[in-house]
């Protein structure tokens, strides 16, 4: 009997083991059902530039180095020592960047196209599932916007493309390998589409924000895909219209974070001599001709620093003189801008054969900045030439120039450009013409690989 | 509500359910009945010697107790009747004796044992539901005896298990004050999960993971601003405070465990009271640590002791084995001392730039155990102060515990053991650290200050990095046997340990002018309940079955809030509210494993045993989609020594087998798809977090061995052989996404098959034994071969520093393979042989595959005696991240000495050799060469153990032992520098090793005396 009774008490206790609940929700990260309440959009769209923001360069465990990297390899800085952690690796200071290396700009790059692209499925489908989940027209228009940023960031960095197909049941597949151009189309569809939605957005000052940042937005993409010879005339045309309605004054900025590593800015934070000095203006164009103009879009500073290791190349430590564009950790890098639009217009007039037009749309900037203005009647070569220069300097450390060195060299674009090297070694002097550029004595690369990543895992490759 | 408050309501419960069911117990008992007492005297046979701890216990009752130092022991109040008492001891076998017991009398049952080797009548817990004898394991099970060990007073419990039991790597990760050492059973079973064993304490589940390193957190600031060492939970007991120590080592007898049971399982039995008067222990240790030197032959360490570079030669001019023109290495205080000599004729004392000391190390242990009646008790305490070798290292810690049991009647026990301990550790700021001293010395005039100057390195002292941890473990076991053949054992318990990490560079700090600040708070909770019941009954005839059953639940808990502040206003000691900026973030991560098992032994005429056995689980981290998982077992042990036809001159034999099945659960997020939470610029953000996987589960690790136990000679040599195989289905792994369709990165997945296998053997021996002289020699011989199956369609990919691909050791070591190496010739890199997909040259595994150890004890007359442990790991390579880090930024390397000679004099790339050209010529430099092996044996400990009981008044013994730890030690040449038993960052949970900008473990010297009243 009492065998009976302690059996009894036994089978008690592991039932009440057994029914234990293992159910546990954990505080933090947020179920991706929680996010289809409409009070989460804002955060949604927010994601949205964030995640840009860390592809353009940030410290984060996805983040990446695309506007840090492509400027090495641009010319637009210099190596000045570390290669690993903040620094630049030893490949891409000697100007090739390969898949392998290219596999984190690759992700980064990519998330921040399907952060905000997913954001618009979402806004789509709940939507149409229930009224009262409709996002509103900022909401939307904002959010295509930095879909419109992420894909012109792809397009411009990357040699190729690779979208992914939606499924009929909403998923998304894997896609081919396609021409890195097929970004600049989607680009345009999505700043048409937040130009479409911005209409009825308030207040005006928010509509005008946004449709400018669309429309300098498209213009941009339409150049790059009027450069790659698609669309023809038609699309320098829609380029330079929608360039031209654009105002001087306007800049649309992607803002960075002081208060959290993963949101500086790393352009700066890898010179912020903390201890790292990785980068520097010495041996760049940019050295002799901020030194003669004082020109302030590519103000640098001179410190008595050395790098932060010696630098294999240059055979020992460089003097470090780090950029001044980016001089904080939340220094925001420009998207696009007032100015880059009378670029836009300026080369568009190039293209129709009208270099004093285009020269005098150039030189709009250079009054503004009380610099000595370009003389209108030059040869349609040598306007040329002062475009891609004003446009190394209008747009330095916005990770386009790789994209322009790209499109201009490939395309035999006339004219030349000043992007090089200009010092050999710790003891050589500054030249006055480049000691390399992108092509010699080595072809160096003019986009960043399709991440090794993707063709490991994508089973189209 | 404090914290204890907050997790005292939480484990209430079980508590209260606990003690209220004894309390109702003691209050229903009938009245006891008359008693009476069994004194006795316990000796071995063969010497007459007293036999010190062996368990006297009184059989189909909890009640029992060990003997005293001499030999004796007493049980009180023992109902009248006829009892069987057994006698257990580590060494001996198994003796039992009947005795009748009068009332208000005392009965004498002394006993003599006869010694065995084999001891097949030893009680263990480990892996089985209650207590079994070694006899019916199917699998192999080491047992580490310490109740009698007072010659070696380890520091730590890191150092007390090395070299300890055969298939068990303890790996020292740095010389860094509090650095905790990687424990591995049989290699590593998960590339995605922790490979750290699971720990039990008095049957309580205890943290085994490394506690969070101090370190800023992600997005504060880079998390390599640190000392980069991790701490070991493990070496927060006293090892003084430790009896015994069980360890399984993989999955065919931890399957009872479950989930996360596949790494193995170590339980370590703190010490009981015994019954009699009090007995004192005294403890006092004086010691120091020292390193040895880790550099090349002319800069033996690496720059932080120059002055070893500088000799005085025959015609008493100043020399350096520095030639001045190469001028890496504190050349500012080598020129400095050159004119200080020409000058005064004398070496300059201090010696500036020596960052290296003789660390100070003093302990004093106390403990006092006794008992009366129906209660015992074992209460210690201990206080330790170590310096380490670096000049801000320092470990203080302060550990009590109290073991109580109650025989609330004969048949319902409880124990309740308690330990509370203080662990605060200064650290210098080391590893891959650019603000840190040892890699800003390592790399001279081309580190991040630009300077050797010691001047301006000791600035880099400027910082101040202390972890403490406060932690309280407690718990207690109920132990209730209504019948002879029934008992039940229900267990609760709670592990709590707070630690604050804070890392501080002031304002004025060199690289940091206006100041950092970081301050984390971890607390961390494994909430313990547990319930076994055996059921013992005769089938028929021979035939006899023990069934058993039981649940456990085990919850953990880690809460961590990190604040950071920076740009402090001005000096003085802030907090992190002082910054001008300053963050924070908070973590909480709760998991559940609930699970029931049970297990059937059959034994037929004591020496045929078939144990089957299953366990199923449930846990809070498997994905929706996935149900309850089930780990089953089957064993068998045959003592074919006690055959009838047996000749005895055999010796004993005990043959066994073992299969069993146990896991590893994913983590707390895994299978969930996720957003996380950000701010960008004051608003709020949604980033993109873990794909999720909803038919994620652990995996599952399926490990069968076979094997013998033997004694041989007379008893003179034990053997054991164990060939083992464990295979890991449904491995996690870290299966990479497609970047262009959306979520980051990589998601788990259990998609993978990988493979262990190897032999365990040991010998132990005594070579001679006379009444004032003996030697006994041990050794052990261990295996392990790793091999990946299947990766489940997932192409080749990067795991824990090492390469998974199929066909290839599990996070294999992958580079590239100089065939000509000391040729001076162009290097040749073509891969031959082991070449994975991508054409890189496989090394090996990271884990040893060959593992030797050795013991030796000589006795000598008057009690003296030397014993010896060592241990030689082999076959593993290592990559030397501190030379990659360093020769990427062109700093001179020592290495590199030879080539920089040539290539400053003026010489060519032509006359150096194949690895200095790949290696010293930064713009050829190829880092994935430098896999070197990890071969090494050290001496662990040698002791030497001396009685000074008459120089001590009034104490029943003393012991003098003076001891040396990892004093001596042999490298394999190819490693040029550091020492295999150093790492990274994470030294416990990373699944390999690499080295990084450390200093290697230290030696350390002891003199302990230990006194008895």
């Amino acid at each position: 009997m009492a065998t009976i009774r302690s059996f009894r008490h036994v089978a008690a206790a592991a039932a009440l083991l057994a029914a234990c609940d293992t159910t546990v929700t954990n505080p933090g990260p947020v179920p991706d059902d929680d996010l289809n309440n409409p009070l989460a959009y804002n955060a949604i769209v927010t994601g949205a530039r964030l995640q840009l923001a860390r592809a353009y360069g940030s410290d984060a465990a996805f983040g990446g180095q695309i506007a840090y990297w492509s400027a090495v390899l641009a010319f637009e800085i210099n190596p000045a020592g570390s290669t690993g952690s903040f620094g630049i690796p030893t490949l891409v200071q000697a100007g090739t960047i390969t898949a392998q290396l290219s596999s984190g700009d690759w992700t980064a790059a990519n998330l921040a196209r399907f952060v905000a692209e997913d954001a618009l499925r979402r806004f789509a489908a709940n939507a149409a599932r229930d009224p009262l989940l409709a996002p509103t027209p900022r909401q939307i228009s904002e959010v295509a916007v930095w879909a419109g940023y992420a894909n012109r960031l792809l397009g411009e960095t990357f040699c190729g493309a690779v979208l992914p197909v939606t499924d009929p049941d909403g998923s998304l597949s894997p896609g081919d390998s396609t021409a890195h151009t097929d970004y600049f189309l989607r680009a345009e569809q999505h700043f048409t589409s937040a130009l479409q939605t911005a209409g009825t957005v308030t207040p005006d000052s928010v509509r005008i924000r946004i449709v400018n940042s669309a429309r300098a937005g498209r213009a941009s993409v339409r150049l790059d895909l009027a450069s790659w010879g698609v669309g023809g005339t038609a699309m320098w045309d829609s380029a330079a219209a929608d360039a031209a309605l654009v105002p001087n004054t306007f800049v649309f900025r992607l803002p960075f974070s002081d208060q959290d590593q993963n949101q500086y800015n790393y352009i700066y934070w890898a010179r912020a001599a903390t201890p790292y000095r990785a980068h520097t203006q010495w041996g760049t164009f940019h050295e002799g001709y901020y030194r003669t103009t004082r020109d302030a879009r590519v103000a640098w500073d001179s410190t008595a620093l050395l790098g932060d290791a010696a630098v294999a190349k240059f055979g020992g430590r460089v003097p470090f003189w780090p950029e001044r564009k980016h001089n904080a950790r939340n220094s925001p890098i420009n998207l696009s801008s007032g100015w880059e639009m009378r670029l836009i217009e300026a080369e568009r007039a190039l293209v129709g054969g009208d270099p004093a037009t285009a020269v005098n749309l150039m030189n709009q900037r250079r009054t503004n900045l009380a610099l000595p203005t370009y003389d209108n009647t030059v040869s349609a070569d040598s306007a040329w030439s002062l475009l891609k220069f004003e446009r190394a300097v209008e747009l330095w450390l916005e990770a386009r120039r790789l994209g322009d060195l790209r499109r201009w060299i490939v395309n035999g674009v006339p004219g030349s450009y000043p992007d090089g090297l200009y010092r050999a070694s710790i003891a050589d002097t500054l030249h006055t013409t480049p000691l390399e550029n992108m092509t010699t004595p080595v072809a160096r690369s003019l986009c960043f690989p399709i991440g090794q990543n993707e063709r490991d895992t994508n089973p189209n490759f | 509500m404090t914290q204890l408050e907050s997790y005292w309501r939480r484990v209430s419960p079980f508590a209260t359910t606990a003690l209220t069911a004894a309390a109702l117990l003691l209050l229903v008992r009938p009245a006891r009945a008359q008693t009476g007492t069994v004194e006795g005297r316990i000796s071995a046979a063969t010497t007459g010697s007293p036999v010190i701890g062996a368990q006297v216990s009184v059989s189909g009752t909890n009640l029992g107790t060990r003997t005293g130092d001499d030999g004796r022991f007493i049980l009180l109040n023992l109902p009248a009747g006829t009892h069987q008492l057994r006698i257990t001891a580590i060494g001996y076998k198994a003796a039992l004796l009947r005795v009748t017991v009068e009332p208000g009398a005392t009965v004498t049952a002394d006993a003599e044992l006869t010694p065995s080797v084999l001891q097949l009548d030893e009680i263990v817990v480990t892996g089985t539901p209650g207590q079994a004898r070694l006899r019916e394991l199917g699998n192999t099970i080491e047992s580490i005896d310490l109740s009698a060990e007072v010659k070696d007073p380890p520091a730590s419990m890191d150092q007390l298990l090395q070299a300890r039991a055969t298939g068990m790597t303890v790996m020292q990760g740095t010389g860094s004050a509090g650095a905790g050492a990687q424990i591995r059973l049989r290699g590593a079973v998960s590339v995605s999960q922790s490979n750290q064993p699971i720990i039990y304490v008095d049957g309580i589940r205890v943290r085994s993971e490394g506690y969070a390193r101090n370190a800023p957190a992600p997005g504060a600031d880079f998390t390599g601003r640190s000392s980069n060492i991790q701490m070991s939970p493990l070496n927060d007991l006293n090892p003084a405070d430790i009896e015994r120590i069980e360890i399984i080592k993989g999955s065919a007898a931890s399957t009872l465990y479950g989930t996360e049971a596949a790494a193995g399982v170590i339980q370590i039995f703190t010490r009981k009271g015994s019954r009699g008067a009090p007995r004192w222990n005294v403890q006092m240790d004086q010691g120091f640590a020292r390193l040895p030197p880790f550099g090349t032959d002319w800069n033996p360490y690496l720059n932080f002791k120059p002055g070893d570079s500088v000799v005085l030669g025959p015609d008493n001019q100043l020399r350096t084995a520095v030639p001045a023109q190469s001028a890496g290495y504190c050349p500012e205080l080598i020129a400095g001392w050159r004119e200080e000599f020409r000058r005064t004729g004398t070496f300059p004392t201090p010696k500036p730039c020596d960052w290296l000391r003789q660390g100070h190390r003093q302990k004093l242990v106390g403990s006092v155990t006794g008992g009366f009646d129906a209660f015992r008790y074992f209460v210690s305490g201990s206080w330790e102060d170590y310096d380490g070798v670096l000049p801000q290292d320092n470990e203080r810690r302060v550990v009590t515990r109290g073991n109580f049991s109650f025989d609330v009647s004969d048949d319902l026990r409880l124990d309740w053991n308690t330990a509370y301990s203080n662990y605060n550790v200064r650290n210098t700021p080391t590893g891959n650290n650019a603000q840190g001293l040892t890699l800003n010395v390592y790399r001279a005039e081309r580190n991040y200050r630009s300077s050797s100057n010691p001047v301006v390195l000791d600035s880099l002292l400027n910082q101040s990095i202390t972890t403490e941890v406060d932690r309280l473990i407690t718990g207690g076991s109920v132990y209730y046997t209504p019948l002879p053949q029934f008992s039940n054992r229900f267990t609760v318990g709670l592990d709590l340990a707070n630690q604050e990490n804070r890392n501080l560079r002031p304002f004025g700090f060199v690289a940091q002018p206006l100041g950092v600040l970081f301050d984390e708070q971890n607390k961390y909770m494994t909430l313990t309940a547990d319930y076994v019941g055996n059921l013992d009954f005769r089938i028929a005839g021979d035939l006899a079955s023990t069934f058993s059953f039981g649940g456990q639940s085990i919850t953990r808990e880690r809460i961590s809030t990190f604040a950071f502040g920076r740009d402090f206003p001005g000096p003085g000691n802030p907090t992190v509210s002082n910054g001008a900026t300053f963050l924070a973030r908070e973590q909480r991560i709760r998991d559940v494993t609930a699970g029931v098992f049970f297990q059937n032994v059959f034994k037929l005429r004591d020496r045929y045993f078939l144990t089957l056995g299953a366990r199923f689980d449930g846990n809070s981290a498997f994905g929706q989609d996935f149900g309850i998982q089930g780990y089953p077992k089957a064993s068998v042990s045959y003592v074919v020594s006690e055959e009838p036809w047996w000749p005895s001159a055999w010796g004993e034999v005990k043959l066994r087998a073992a299969l069993g099945w146990a896991g590893r659960a994913p983590g707390a997020f895994d299978a969930v798809k996720t957003w996380n939470p950000a701010v960008s610029g004051g608003q709020s953000a949604f980033l993109p977090g873990n794909v999720g996987n909803p038919k994620l589960g652990p995996e599952r690790t399926r490990e069968i061995e076979v094997g013998f136990d033997g004694a041989f000679l007379n008893n003179r040599v034990s053997a054991e052989f164990t060939w083992y195989q464990q295979q890991t289905t449904d491995a996690l792994f870290s299966v990479r996404q497609i970047p262009s369709v959306g979520f980051p990165a990589s998601q788990l997945a259990n998609v993978g098959t990988m493979r262990n296998s190897g032999i365990e053997a040991a010998i132990n021996g005594t070579l001679f034994e006379r009444q004032n002289w003996g030697l006994e020699l041990g050794m052990t011989f261990y295996t392990n071969h790793s091999l990946v199956l299947d990766l489940g369609g997932a192409p080749p990919f990067a795991a824990g520093f090492g390469w998974m691909e199929e066909g290839f050791p599990i996070m294999a070591a992958k580079g590239v393979r100089i065939r000509n190496p000391d040729a001076i010739a162009a290097p040749d890199t073509a891969c031959a042989g082991s070449c994975a997909s991508d054409g890189q040259y496989i090394f090996g595994p990271q884990q040893p595959t060959f593992v030797w150890g050795t013991t030796a004890t000589l006795r000598l007359p008057k009690g003296v005696t030397l014993s010896a442990r060592g241990e030689y790991q082999g076959g593993a390579w290592i990559y030397d991240a501190a030379a990659a880090n360093a020769l990427q930024r062109s700093v001179r390397w020592p290495t590199c000495r030879r080539a920089h000679l040539i290539l400053e004099g003026g010489g060519t790339q032509d006359q150096l050799t194949a690895r200095e050209r790949l290696e010293c010529i930064p713009a050829q430099l190829n880092d994935d060469v430098l896999w070197f092996p990890q071969d090494f044996f050290k001496l662990r400990d040698v002791t030497l153990t001396v009685p000074v009981g008459a120089f001590v008044s009034q104490a029943r013994g003393a012991t003098l032992s003076l001891t040396a730890q990892n004093w001596v030690r042999w490298i394999n040449s190819d490693l040029r520098m550091f020492d295999p038993e150093m790492t990274d960052r994470d030294s416990l949970d990373d699944q390999n090793r690499q080295i990084s900008e450390h200093i290697p473990p230290a030696a350390v010297f002891t003199a302990s005396l230990r006194v008895t009243f």
